[in-house]
């Protein structure tokens, strides 16, 4: 080791813009999943059902041949694939906001990520390193939430762009494309604003507790134990659209179903006002923790 | 402390870090009371037991803490500010670091908040890893770093965007015998191109080897601040101890016991261990003796002069 002596200079103080100081956090967020194998591996796990989309695609499009042609034209006339017609928006939007697959889509990305985002650094001791380089409470959270937003929407906005990329390229015609772009806006707006509340929740999840497993738990009963009970009361009462004010789930799916234009069992008010509910509930006690004097122990 | 060094931009010499009359409270507990000093150009080093409020200064200087009362300047801007964050670097006691990046990818992401592209931040990044000996490791991961590397790891982010001012909690935990020499040379170099340290540590002899200046807190008090040496001599009602040796040890401890402020002498072996009350009287009488006395006097040397012993006689 050298002592520091030649290439040390004391700098002297330059002003740095807001975005430089958040970016990199949540640019180190975003890269978060991908830095282990297992990480790598669970994103590659939650495109499994683009790619199952794509298949039925190339099935009715006629890419793949499933040999004697009255077999692949039978095939492409069955009621289960009349039922993922392209030409609709539900082919896209439920990929996401079904609850199978989308769920434990949702869950996997998001605890994997998401949810130990604060807690992670929280046990570390990695705020104080944090808080020294000019970032505060507020800019961090939105950081975290920008990077898992970042990371999330790739599965539930890319994942469904993509395939209306591939249905538009196979189509035989421009009708499919045509037919498809006035309901591609809303449909990948609505997804982004639930992965946007939906991730929202997770981080505020995530500052309220001190350890990742707690975090991880506590996020995973919030989502699945609110669907859950949400469904078994809907049962009870004989009112599935009481799902859509009680679970977390339900109502983003509302929500996004919605916005796409996709008939939705509840109200997408309730759902909307649920989520931010959650949201706001969240963030009045959350703020408190992220507190600089509390923050640092 | 008179120490000048920073211009917080017009042109008047400020200390590098200032604690002006400083109380913090955690609730009704008050972990720091009236605490007043400053940090120039130079390693202080700050001593004290666990619990007496050694992290909360260091918090309060990297802005991480507010005072209750008065008020922490960094470079004559309020601790916390944006401008005296960009100014100081933080070297946390943490037991992690960001575990599945790499090195030089830590350092580098840490110099992103800086304003630095991507691209300088890795350049630098690599520069200041190269310089604490971590240029063939720092490609790898943190998790895979020894405990000795990881402490350079948080040292090269505390200092790798060329601060005025860097603050090491304990740098010296965990380290062994030959990187804590390699560490401690690398904070005395510090503030030869102009930047101030303050370090805490509780390995008292290293400390004092680095940090020329200490300044000690008891119960959130500041007990006593400046020079070991300067400490020690004044500490009330200590006498102080020498070890002498010379020719004929029994009748030079005979001479010496007719000097003026000698309370006793002990002969052990050779060596005579000479107790005094007024340090300034003895070695005043005490060298014309020597340059005198037959055989010589080959070695007078103070004992208990180092700071484990000052540390001890204020909090002990």
């Amino acid at each position: 080791m050298t002592v520091l002596g030649l290439r040390y200079r004391p700098g002297p103080y330059r002003p740095v813009a807001a975005w430089r100081r958040w970016w990199p956090l949540a640019r180190h967020e975003f890269l978060s999943l991908f830095r282990t194998k297992g990480g790598i591996a669970v994103f590659c796990v939650c495109f499994v059902p683009l790619a199952v989309r794509l298949f039925v695609l190339m099935i009715r499009f006629g890419v793949v041949d499933f040999g004697p042609r009255p077999r692949g034209q039978a095939l492409a006339r069955s009621q289960a694939l009349a039922q993922w017609d392209p030409q609709r928006p539900d082919f896209y939007v439920e990929m996401v906001v079904g609850t199978w697959p989308g769920l434990p889509i949702l869950v996997l990305l998001t605890a994997m990520v998401t949810a130990g985002a604060v807690a992670r650094d929280r046990r570390t001791n990695a705020l104080e390193l944090l808080w020294t380089r000019g970032i505060g409470p507020r800019a961090y959270l939105f950081a975290k939430w920008c990077g898992s937003l970042l990371l999330v929407s790739c599965v539930t906005v890319v994942g469904p762009l993509l395939l209306w990329c591939a249905a538009a390229l196979m189509a035989e015609d421009w009708g499919q494309l045509t037919g498809t772009l006035p309901f591609l806006g809303p449909m990948l707006g609505g997804l982004l604003l639930v992965t946007a509340a939906w991730t929202g929740i997770c981080v505020q999840v995530s500052t309220l507790c001190s350890q990742t497993s707690q975090a991880v738990v506590a996020w995973c009963m919030l989502v699945v134990g609110s669907t859950a009970i949400a469904g078994v009361l809907g049962i009870v009462a004989r009112d599935p659209s009481i799902r859509t004010w009680l679970s977390i789930w339900d109502a983003g799916a509302t929500v996004a179903r919605s916005v796409a234009g996709v008939a939705a069992r509840g109200s997408p008010g309730y759902g909307a006002l649920f989520l931010a509910g959650v949201f706001v509930a969240l963030w009045c006690v959350a703020r408190r923790r992220l507190v600089l004097e509390e923050a640092v122990g | 402390m008179t120490a000048a060094a920073g211009e917080p931009g017009h042109g008047q010499a400020v200390p590098l870090v200032e604690f002006e009359r400083v109380t913090k409270w955690y609730g009704a507990i008050a972990a720091l009371t009236d605490v007043s000093f400053a940090v120039g150009t130079e390693v202080v080093g700050l001593v004290g037991r666990n619990g007496v409020g050694k992290s909360t200064l260091m918090k309060l200087a990297a802005g991480l803490l507010r005072p209750s009362q008065g008020a922490v300047r960094v470079l004559g801007h309020a601790a916390g500010s944006r401008a005296a964050r960009a100014l100081l670097g933080f070297c946390p006691d943490l037991d992690r670091l960001f575990e599945p990046l790499r090195g030089r990818e830590f350092v580098a992401w840490m110099l992103r908040y800086h304003g630095l592209s991507r691209r300088q931040a890795r350049s630098r990044a690599a520069e200041v890893l190269d310089e604490l000996g971590l240029g063939s490791h720092m490609h790898r991961r943190i998790r895979e770093y020894s405990k000795g590397m990881r402490q350079r790891v948080r040292l090269a982010q505390a200092i790798a965007h060329r601060p005025r001012v860097v603050l090491l909690d304990e740098p010296m935990t965990g380290l062994d015998p030959l990187a804590r020499s390699e560490l401690a040379a690398t904070i005395v170099g510090l503030p030869r191109q102009g930047v101030g340290v303050l370090v805490s540590s509780h390995v008292l002899h290293e400390l004092e080897a680095i940090a020329p200046r200490v300044v000690l807190v008891h119960q959130g008090r500041l007990l006593a601040e400046g020079r070991v040496a300067d400490l020690r001599d004044q500490l009330p009602g200590r006498p102080k101890a020498y070890r002498i040796v010379a020719a004929e040890p029994r009748s030079f401890a005979a001479r010496l016991l007719e000097l003026p402020g000698v309370e006793g002498v002990a002969v052990a072996d050779a060596a005579l261990r000479v107790t005094v009350r007024d340090a300034a009287a003895f070695l005043a009488a005490v060298t014309p003796l020597a340059a005198v006395w037959p055989g010589g006097v080959r070695e007078l040397m103070p004992l208990e002069d180092d700071l484990a012993t000052v540390f001890e006689h204020l909090v002990g």
